[in-house]
This record gives C-alpha cells, structure tokens and sequence, in this order.
C-alpha cells in the first residue's frame, strides 16, 4: 500500500440532539466494520455506565478505532470519538471535538433541528471541523427529511443538499456515511517529526493502572519510555504504554502525529491529566500547547447529605470514587444545623448534578438528602475583597457588602411559533433579558435571552417544556458575571437565625419568597408547648412573619380495653419523631420542615 | 379546671389484694356500626345474627374454660369483671347471665367484685337490666355519647336523647346502684354551648361516674376516609381543649372527682376495673381482640369474631400475639398509664414492680418535666398536674422506648 497511515485516518466525532439517535448510528458503523464480534454488540456499545444506557444519554466521552475497506479499495482507519450529549459538559465536547477533523450531525428526521443540534453543530464550526449532515429516523412514517434540510440550511447556515438520509434503526444508509467520511473528511494533518502535542479529550481512572489518559496526538511521537510534560500543570511522567481504542485498549508501539489512543503513565490523579491540556514530550518540549485549555469550573452547587447520619463515612468515600473519573466533580465537607454532616458539591450543570446524585444512590445505594442548587456568586466586599460565595452561609454580613454579581447564561429556546408568547413569558418572569428572535421557513423559531443562571436552576426546563406542551428545546451557555441587585435573606425561629435555610435573592423577589418560606415554615412545623414565631429578614427588617399558637391538646383519651400495646407504640412514635428533630433554639424542627423549604423550588 | 387536690391513693375502695385478677369480655356485636368506631365490632345483623352470636359466646364459654384449666391461675380471685364491646346489650341478657354463671364456676370472685357492662340506649330495658344485676352485675356503663339529637345523628349513633333518658331511667328503677356515662366531644360541627348542655343534663341524670371522651380519628374509619375527602371538617384541636375544660369544670363543681385524665366520679365511686389497667394490674381478656396482661406477659386475641371462633373450635388458644415485657419496657408502661391518674406512681411501686430506679433511668427526663412544671414530684410520687393534662402525651411519650 503506498499511501501512508495518516493520509488513511479519519478521526471524527457524531454530534446530535439527545435522542436523535447518536448511539444507534455508532452501533451501525462498528456492525458495518464488522468492528465487533456478534456477541460483543451489545446496543449502544459506546455507551458503557448502566445509567447512560438508561438514559440515553452519553456522559462520558469514548473512542473506538475501525478498519474500514473504503470503495477504493484502501483500508482506513477510522477513529470515532463519542461525545457527551448534553450542554452542561460543553467544554468536554469542544475538547472531543478538538481531536477530530470531522464530524456527523444527526438530525431526527421527524423532530427536525433542536437546540443542541445548533450548539453542538455550532461548537463543531468553531472548531473547523468538516461537518456531515446526517438525517437520521428516515424511517419514520412521519419522517420529514425536506423540512429537516431546510432546517439544516436555515437556522445552522450549513450547506444540506448532500445531507445523507439514514435510518440507523433499520441500517438504511449506514455505508454511505462511511463513504462520506472517507471522501469528505480531511486526513489528519501534523508532523510526525516536530516535538510532540497530544490533546487530553478524556480521561478515565482504571484502579489497577491510574489515569488513562484519551489523547489525539497533533504532532510528533509518543511511545513507552518517553518522558512527558502536563503543559498546563507542569507535571512529568513516564510513559508505560500507548495503545489503541478497540473494545478495550489495546497496545501499540508508539502514536503519532494523527493518531487517536490512549497513554498510560503512572498518573494517580485525575486531577493530574486534565481534559484539555496537552501533553508534550520533556526532553523536547513543544514551544506553546495546543489551545483552548481551561480547568474545569462547576457552575451549579448544592448540599448532599447522607439521610442517616451515620451513612456520612460511605458518601464520602463515594464522591472520592466517583472524582477519581471526573475532574469537574467538587466537593468539600460542610455541615448544616439543619441537616447535619454532609458536602457543598459543585457541578458543570443541572444534568450534571442530577447524574452525580442518581450514582451515589444506584452505584452506592445511599439515601441522600439534596438541598435546592444555587450558583456561585461573587461579592466585592467594601474592603475591595472578591469573594466566591456558593453557599448562602458563607455570606459576609450585609454590612459588607458593596455589590454582588452572580453568573448569567445566554439561553437558546427553540420552538414552532405557537408557543412563542409562552416561551418568552417564562423567560420575563425569570429576570430574562431579550437577545434576539429569528424565524425560519419551517414554523421553527429561536429565541436567545439571557438569564441569570438561577432561574433556570429551578424547574425552568419543566416549565419550559408543559408551557410549549413538549415541543420547545433548550440549550444554554454561561457569558458570565454581571451585577445584580441580591440580598440575603435570613429565616428566623423565635429570633434566632436558621442558617441552613438562609438563601440568595433579588431584591424585587425577596418580598414574596419570604413570605412564600414562612408560609412553608408554619405548615412544615407541628405547634410546640409555646408560641413560635416564625420570620423572613434583609439584614435587621423583617419582611415576612407568621406565628404558630401554642399546643393546646395533645392526650390520648382512652386506654382501650387494656390495649397498653397500641397506646405504647403511639407514644413512642411520637418520642421516635421528636429524635429526628433539630433544636433552633427551643424550638422542635423535623427534618422534613427543612426539606419543604430547601428542596422545593416555587 | 378544679383546684382540688388529687384524693390520695389509700382513699380507693379496696385497694390491690395479692391474687386479685380481672377479667374482660369482649362482645363484638352492636346494633350498627359508627362511623367513627375503630374497635373490633359488627352490627349483629350482618354478622350473622343471633345464631353466629350464640357459637360465638360458645366459643368465649371454650376459651374461658381453657384458661381456668391452666395451673397459672390457681390462687387467683376475681376482683372485677367487665363486659365490653361492641355492645353487650345487643344480645339477649340472658346469654351475658349465664356466661357470668359460668365465669363465676371457673373462678373464684371476690365478695365485692365489681362486675361493668356496657350498654347503649336502646339495647336497654329495665327487666333486662334487673336479669343482669341478677347476675352478680353491680354497674352499668350506658354510652350516651351526647344529648343532643342533631350530634348523635352527625355521630351516626343508632339512638335517641330521649332513648337515652329513657335507658337512664329503666337502669335505675331496675336498681342499678352504680351507673357511668360515656359522652364524646370535639365531634366536627358540635359547638361549646352543645356539649355544656349535655354536661348539663348528664349530670341532670346522676350517675356515680362520668367518662368524657375527645373523639378521635382512627385510620380505615368511615369518618377518617370523610376527613380526608374533605366531607367532614377535622376535629378542631383548641375548640376540643376548650370542651375538656368545660366538662372538667362542670363535672367538678357538680362533686364529681376529675381521678383520670378522661374520667370523673363520686367519691368511692371510680372504676376499679379500669384503674387496674391504670395500675398495670393483672387481666385476662377473654374473647376476640382481647387482651392481657398476667405474670409479666402481655397477650391478645386474634381479632373478628369469626376468626377467633374458629380457632377455639379447634381446641387451640386464640392468641394472636404474645410479648414478655423487660424490667425497661414495663417500667415505661406502668408510667404512661399510671401518670393518666390524679395521684400519679409512686416511686417505690415503680422500684417493687420492675426492679429499677425509676430515678436513674429517667432522671433527666423528670427533671426537665419537672423544670417545665409538666411533673411534679412530690412525697416519692411523680404526677402530671391537672392543668397540663391536656398535654400529657408530651409527658408520657419522653417514658417510651
């Protein structure tokens, strides 16, 4: 063969709308490659966690290598890198993205372009890739491969008269999109001889070997033995070993310029091979690394706590599990008056912090507790500090204050027309400012505000979705701080501050979600042998109280035909319950009164 | 709420003898079923009338038998006896008049056993009543429930007020010396003007002893299901506190003595019966549902009188459940139920009975009732005051488990 390996790889990446189906179109090309044995295709085989099967959706990235004899009759390699699907691991998929020259866009024929195709297809521009339209579902009897195009062509500006129609399914089309991949994806450029560069795009902790590290190499070699640089942490290591994606890793003797593999080098933290940086060779280091590096910021924070105390040893030696494959995962110790030990945990996102839960409890069966999410907000405080503050407790006193900002989000809504008035409605009411509206020939419309990320913390895609009766799809992407009007606003039982239940707000919003916590309050709480008073303050003025009367009658009247049991296993449910209580004060609060207030949005 | 002090415990007619035993007969049948009744009984007519009722009191005849035969009662005496359900009366007295016959063949009773039957309005006559004083009965319960007609329809009662004076009257032209009224209140709708005109009348109609009961919702009622539909309003708390107060009021001023937390009687006139429940003495219940408590172990029949019917037929004891009470478990118990009475435990009862100091086991929960002035301790007795009476469960529910 005379063309040489690199001019015969193609590295490419399928991008899509959740449940457009990404992972049934990767199960067809590894069919078509004969890339697995029969017994070994398993559905959605790049998707390995139980919970992305579940799901359907991809929250870490894979690679795999194929073989692939090409019309021409030349065997390529093709090295498919799987993306994670959804918005809150954007960074991830740009830096997927960044290891590949070339990528499908599958589009559901029948849905037609939502918001994530824009993003991920938009994410895929900027990277320069060659991006192949696909429309997929075609079999579909309400299948509209016409008004996709259109779709295509309108609202992401791409070229869609070749747009290949597939239906992954039932498999018609799928060695077209191996033909386009070959003809129309460009081969991997690099210098195999310059020094080296390899992009970490993934990374995940195998307990027997360390990190794993996923890299493309840009330029350059890397072998066993090699001697290696982090270029954004500094860090050396030596290569163990480099190999291939098959179904598992297999060994080669060195990767070069092109390639898509893994490397193996003693590395015991994930923290230690971060997505996005690029390793380099120390003894010949490259002038600058490859570029758009930067670490991973969670955006979305809330409280995990263990329901039983006594479950806290296990959930922290869960969260250090789960960390140890995903760099983005914060935690650190916190505890609440409220709910005792826990974690302040940081994420990417809301599917992010979702997906965290829902593995703590399935992988390590724990009953958690979750606190309502909030964002990070920033305080310049009037000593000209800038203070990062996750956590209302962890406010300096209002006194010192001089402003606040808190995170904004540009948000993408598509939507047919209909529910245009609903979709914007919804964004006013959560402190949206208007960007732009567009129109296209199809009844699609896109709508972008901005938004403080908050608001959309807190059932805004729920919303979103029973306002447009399912049809409206989002996407959303963090622009950054700006100034807000926040204030701090304290709950109080019979005076003393709760601070567990303490919580961020804008100003205008403060009236009404201080009389909606005490009204939660009141009802959450069983009248007690005194008065309580339950109020909701900004600094020293209280803008919301509600009291609760003093017990008046708790007595059991009868003792029934010497039915002691029955009485006994009354009281000591009554005693049992008080246990479960925490003291404000003098005051009784169950458990479940906390959890009215902080884990049920509006 | 009177200022009396509670009457001392050594005023009780006889108190505690050793061997002394009370027995409890259970009769599941009424004339119809309210809607607020949780207990293990049916209306007569759907449960198979009078022919399922007679093989039912063969059974308890069986189950009675069983028992006497067991060398575990040797040495003990009747000192109470009492007749519950349901309604007894539903039944002919006859029937109740032989049972206790019988009852009187297997034990021996003590000269002044106090022997109860319960009975409802309308179930009641005065040549009934006289047939079952003949039977060594000495007190009527009557379940009057209110005087008024409209709350006695909103309770589902199968009676009348005038049904109700009327029983009253043929009780006592029969001769009954010793007769109780059960009212209820905090009844959804009943106001306070309501229940003190009942107050009024029951204490109009003399009786010996007076149970106030606050009705209560229990699960899997017609009345809880009508709550929680939102058909019936939920019992309003401080209006039923205000009725306690009424009734505690009314009752104590017209001399009765307020000797437990629901009930009242003339001086020497309390139950002895249930305050050896109180007192965590030694019962055999005898029928379904019923329940025990002897030499350490509390036990209970299997509910439905089908049910239990069947398994004394087959010769075998009835019993659902038993359980062995640990020195802890029964020290608890005879503080929760001891506490329900006006002179309260004493400290050294409590060390006789269970082997432990009540002191050192409870010692920080008695002091801070004590320092919230919901107990006081006083003469090596614990008691709750009258005036927090309202709130014991706070108090009693610090000694459970």
């Amino acid at each position: 063969m005379a063309i040489p390996v690199q001019q015969r790889t193609r590295n490419f990446c399928i991008i899509a709308h959740i449940d457009h189906g990404k992972s049934t179109l990767a199960d067809r090309i590894l069919e078509y490659t004969h890339t697995l044995g029969e017994r070994e295709m398993r559905e959605q085989v790049l998707d390995q966690m139980d919970l992305e099967r579940e799901r359907g959706i991809t929250i870490k990235a894979s690679a795999i290598r194929l073989t692939y004899r090409a019309q021409d009759g030349q065997d390529y390699v093709l090295n498919l890198i799987d993306t994670p699907g959804h918005v809150d691991f954007t960074y991830e998929v740009s830096r997927s993205l960044a290891a590949a020259e070339g990528a499908l866009l599958v589009v559901d024929a029948a849905q037609g372009v939502e918001a994530q195709t824009v993003a991920n297809a938009h994410l895929a521009l900027e990277q320069g890739l060659e991006i192949i339209p696909v429309i997929n579902k075609i079999d579909l009897p309400n299948a509209s491969p016409d008004r996709t195009r259109v779709e295509i062509e309108e609202i992401i500006g791409l070229e869609a008269d070749d747009a290949l129609l597939v239906s992954a399914k039932i498999g018609t089309g799928v060695p077209e999109v191996l033909e386009a991949i070959v003809q129309r994806v460009p081969p991997p450029a690099g210098d195999p001889e310059a020094p080296l560069q390899a992009l970490i795009f993934d990374s995940h902790f195998d307990p027997h070997r360390g990190i794993v590290c996923y890299v493309r190499v840009r330029n350059g070699r890397i072998a066993a033995g090699t001697k290696i640089q982090m270029m954004a942490t500094g860090r050396r290591f030596e290569v163990q070993e480099v190999g291939v994606f098959g179904l598992g890793l297999s060994r080669v003797d060195e990767l070069a310029a092109g390639s898509v593999g893994y490397v193996i080098a003693g590395i015991k933290e994930i923290g230690e091979a971060r997505v996005g940086d690029t390793i380099t060779d120390a003894a010949r280091p490259a002038s600058k690394p490859l570029p758009g590096y930067r670490p991973a910021k969670p955006m979305v924070f809330c409280g995990i706590y263990p329901s039983e105390n006594d479950d806290y040893p296990l959930l922290r030696s869960a969260l250090e599990r789960l960390s140890l494959n995903d760099a983005a995962l914060l935690y650190e110790p916190e505890t609440s008056v409220a709910l005792g030990f826990g974690f302040r945990c940081g994420f990417l996102g809301l599917l992010h912090m979702e997906i965290v839960q829902e593995r703590l409890e399935r992988e390590y069966g724990l009953d958690l507790v979750a606190t309502a999410p909030s964002v990070a907000y920033r305080v310049h405080t009037t000593t000209g500090e800038v203070v990062e503050v996750d956590s209302p407790a962890k406010l300096p006193p209002q006194d010192r204050i001089a402003r606040i900002e808190e995170p904004f989000v540009r948000v993408t809504i598509m939507t047919p027309s209909a529910y245009v008035g609903p979709c914007i409605e919804l964004c006013q009411d959560r402190r949206g400012e208007y960007e732009s509206m567009e129109h296209s020939h199809t009844d699609r419309v896109v709508i972008t505000y901005l938004l403080p990320l908050s608001e959309i913390l807190l059932e805004f895609f729920d919303q979103l979705k029973s306002r447009s009766r399912g049809y409206a799809s989002m996407d959303y992407e963090v622009i950054g701080y700006r100034e807000s009007d926040l204030v701090k606003l304290d709950v109080m039982i019979n005076g003393d501050p709760v601070d567990a239940l303490s919580v961020i707000v804008h100003k205008s919003e403060a009236q009404h979600r201080g009389r909606v916590l005490v009204e939660r309050l009141r009802k959450a709480l069983r009248r007690q042998l005194f008065e309580i008073r339950i109020q909701a303050a900004l600094g020293s003025r209280i803008i919301a109280s509600e009291r609760i009367a003093p017990m008046r009658k708790n007595v059991t009247a009868k003792c029934y035909g010497g039915d002691v049991t029955r009485k006994r296993k009354l009281l000591e449910r009554q005693k049992a319950g008080k246990k479960r209580m925490r003291q404000i004060g003098k005051v009784d609060v169950p458990q479940e009164a906390f959890l009215t207030v902080l884990k049920i949005a509006e | 709420m009177s200022p009396r002090k509670p009457s001392s415990p050594s005023s009780k007619s006889p108190s505690e003898r050793p061997g002394d035993l009370s027995v409890y007969l259970h009769f599941p049948f009424c004339l119809s079923k309210c809607p607020y009744c949780d207990f293990d009984s049916v209306p007569l007519s759907t449960a198979g009338g009078e022919t399922a009722a007679r093989r039912y009191l063969d059974a308890m005849a069986i189950e009675m038998d069983m028992r006497a035969a067991s060398p575990e009662f040797l040495g003990a005496q009747l000192a109470t006896v009492y007749c519950g359900g349901g309604t007894p009366t539903t039944l002919p007295p006859e029937w109740l008049a032989n049972l206790l016959a019988r009852l009187r063949l297997r034990f021996p009773w003590a000269a002044d056993a106090e022997v109860t039957v319960e009975a409802n309005p309308g179930t009641v006559s005065q040549a009934g009543v006289r047939t079952l004083l003949g039977a060594g009965v000495t007190r009527i319960s009557l379940g009057v429930q209110s005087f008024s007609d409209g709350v006695l329809r909103t309770l589902g009662r199968a009676h009348t007020a005038a049904q109700a004076r009327a029983a009253v009257e043929a009780i006592r032209a029969a001769g009954c010396q010793n007769l109780n009224l059960d009212l209820i209140y905090g009844f959804p709708g009943q106001t306070e003007a309501e229940w003190g005109a009942s107050l009024e009348e029951a204490v109009a109609c003399g009786p010996e002893h007076v149970s106030v009961y606050a009705l209560s919702v229990e699960k899997g009622t017609p009345l809880a299901a009508d709550i929680e539909a939102g058909r019936v309003a939920p019992p309003d708390d401080d209006l039923a506190a205000a009725m306690y107060l009424r009734a505690a009021d009314s009752l104590s001023r017209a001399g009765y003595e307020h000797y437990e937390i629901s009930n009242f009687a003339r001086p020497g006139r309390q139950c002895r019966h249930n305050r050896r429940y109180w007192l965590s003495a030694e019962y055999v219940g005898l029928g379904c549902s019923a329940h025990s408590h002897r030499r350490g172990i509390r036990w209970n029949n299997w509910g439905g009188p089908e049910v239990y019917t069947q398994w004394v037929e087959r010769g075998v004891l009835p019993v659902e459940r038993a359980e062995a009470l640990g020195p802890r478990r029964r020290l608890g118990e005879m503080l929760m139920l001891g506490l329900r009475l006006a002179e309260g435990v004493s400290e050294q009862e409590l060390a006789r009975a269970c082997g432990l100091d009540v002191r050192e086991v409870f010692g920080r929960e008695i002091a801070r009732l004590c320092q919230a002035g919901m107990l006081l301790a006083d003469a090596g007795r614990l008691r709750i005051p009258q005036d927090r009476w309202l709130l014991s469960d706070e108090v009693l529910s610090q000694f459970a488990a």
